[in-house]
């Protein structure tokens, strides 16, 4: 997973620019090359939640083929979107997806969808505590919850996450930026603690060469068959799309148009093939080796706890990068889930609002639910989030083809743009349905989700417009 | 100075990683891995800002 910006905020790592060109197209002497956003997603895409991901794909019953090539295909498809999805718009407009969103959108719109943006930040912060707090249960052995367990199990289960997460909603109201470098020199020591894990527990497993590899990765690791009680099986398909999608919020759904706006060109965004191959494929091997170690050791230990794991693997540096994965990632995750509240409710302070957040999202990390079902969670996220991907495209590239206005909100005027209110609403109305009564899994119901979203907004765009009621703002399209 | 602080930290990453790869090659074992991982992550978080913190201006 990764702690890309949302679209109302501002800033991420001091990698990215800060406050800048919010409501206008960033001019070129802003561009930036190729290197800073190789490693921008690099850094951003090593997170604490990578530690509970690759331990939930072998409690899952994948096998060793199906990972590994699921994996490679997967994240391909994620850098593609950025490529050609994501980046030929925002090198063209340059915005940031909530001044874009605003154009098409109309301002009320857009504050609905920050909401539900913060909402979702709010939960995977949540998630990112509970990681972190898993490496005080190393410490202090208090009893931690269950693969499927949903409510908190003990008072220092409570007690840690608790404090962990106000730390950390103190530290991100107070010193944002203070951590946002510090994330900044843990980023390349993150990366190979993870790849330590990896050769750690590869030997741990019974590897002794290379060649070995496949024949224990198939019989010992990733051995296929039955998932575990509780879990969904993953086949290469699951796992497929699932790479695709876990950041279907940031390509398909377009938030990542504010970080490409500065690329020189729309091709940079191959950059996030760094991310992808470090951290959703070399990141959450490693951690399923753990996991998967854990459950040669002991059968019955089916609990998906990084800090247990990282402490058997590389002990007291394992355990920092447990809390420091975890802390970094949350850390702007609250930031930017505060600015979204913050952006509904203009008049109270950023720092009260970022606190209130920071105390939720702990509150949501006590509740084991959200991490231990976090493949499932990570695939609502993009589901909720797709359709005004959906939008933003259509609107660029399909708008004046199809016969109606582009920035229909800035043209006419209006501060709710019902076309697309109705594609938001109605394409997460039939997803659920499919997903809770028609038998469709939620890890494919967005694939068919965004043609829906496109086709949806084409029609009620010609349908509600007024006719020639709204010229597209020539100075600001294309 | 700042070479050097470049080049310690260096040292350091290298030196969080390359005991797994020993541990691998059964040349370590894994307490020292353990112990060397943490020396040198201490290493890397003392070092790195001192020319990073420069170099981001």
């Amino acid at each position: 997973m990764s702690n890309a910006p949302t679209p109302a905020a501002p800033a991420a790592t001091s990698h990215e620019p800060v406050d800048e060109f919010e409501r206008e197209p960033v001019p070129a002497r802003s561009w930036l090359g190729l290197k800073s956003f190789v490693g921008q997603y690099a850094g951003e895409h090593v997170a604490g939640t990578e530690l509970m991901i690759g331990p939930l794909f072998v409690a899952a019953g994948v096998s060793a083929f199906d990972v590994v090539f699921g994996l490679i295909v997967g994240n391909a498809l994620a850098v593609l979107s950025w490529v050609f999805l994501c980046a030929p718009i925002a090198t063209r407009m340059r915005l940031t997806l909530y001044y874009q969103l605003e154009k098409i959108c109309g301002r009320h719109l857009v504050t609905l969808y920050n909401l539900a943006n913060g909402v979702m930040f709010c939960f995977l912060a949540g998630a990112m505590v509970t990681v972190s707090a898993t490496a005080f249960g190393v410490w202090f052995k208090f009893p931690m919850p269950g693969l499927n367990d949903w409510l908190p199990n003990s008072v220092g289960w409570v007690v840690a996450v608790l404090a962990v997460g106000a730390l950390i909603a103190v530290v991100a109201a107070y010193g944002y930026r203070l951590v946002a470098r510090f994330a900044n020199y843990a980023a390349p020591w993150m990366v190979l603690v993870f790849l330590a894990y990896g050769i750690v527990g590869l030997r741990q497993m019974g590897v002794t060469s290379l060649g070995d590899f496949w024949d224990v990765a198939q019989r010992e690791i990733w051995k296929g068959g039955e998932p575990l009680p509780g879990q969904v099986k993953f086949t290469f398909w699951h796992v497929m799309f699932f790479a695709w999608f876990c950041n279907m919020a940031m390509h398909i759904g377009m938030s990542d148009l504010s970080v490409f706006r500065y690329a020189k060109k729309s091709w940079y965004a191959v950059a996030s093939a760094a991310g992808m191959y470090v951290g959703h494929f070399m990141a959450w091997l490693s951690a399923s080796i753990l996991y998967a170690l854990q459950l040669k050791l002991d059968p019955t230990d089916t609990a998906v706890l990084p800090g247990p794991l990282a402490d058997r693997a590389c002990g007291l540096a394992g355990l920092l990068c447990v809390i420091v994965a975890g802390w970094t990632t949350a850390n702007p995750t609250i930031y930017r889930a505060g600015l979204a509240f913050q952006a509904i409710v203009p008049r109270a302070s950023r720092f009260k609002v970022t606190l209130l957040t920071g105390m939720l999202a702990a509150v949501a990390g006590a509740f084991p639910a959200v991490a231990m079902k976090l493949l499932g969670f990570v695939a609502l996220y993009g589901m909720i989030l797709m359709p005004m991907g959906a939008v933003v495209f259509v609107d660029f590239w399909l708008a004046r083809q199809c016969g109606f206005t582009p920035f229909y909100a800035e043209a006419s005027g209006v501060s709710f743009n019902w076309a697309a209110g109705l594609t938001w609403f109605v394409t997460l109305g039939v997803c659920t349905a499919l997903v809770q009564w028609g038998g469709v899994e939620i890890y494919f119901v967005s694939l068919p989700g965004w043609f829906a979203a496109a086709l949806l907004y084409i029609g009620l765009s010609k349908l509600l417009q007024a006719p020639n009621s709204a010229e597209a703002p020539q100075s600001t399209y294309r | 100075m700042n070479f050097v602080f470049r080049v310690l930290s260096y040292l350091a990453l290298g030196g969080t990683v390359l005991p797994a790869a020993l541990f691998f090659g059964d040349r370590m074992g894994l307490e020292a891995v353990k112990f060397t991982m943490l020396v040198c992550t201490i290493g890397w978080f003392v070092t790195a800002p001192c020319w990073m913190e420069r170099r981001e201006g």
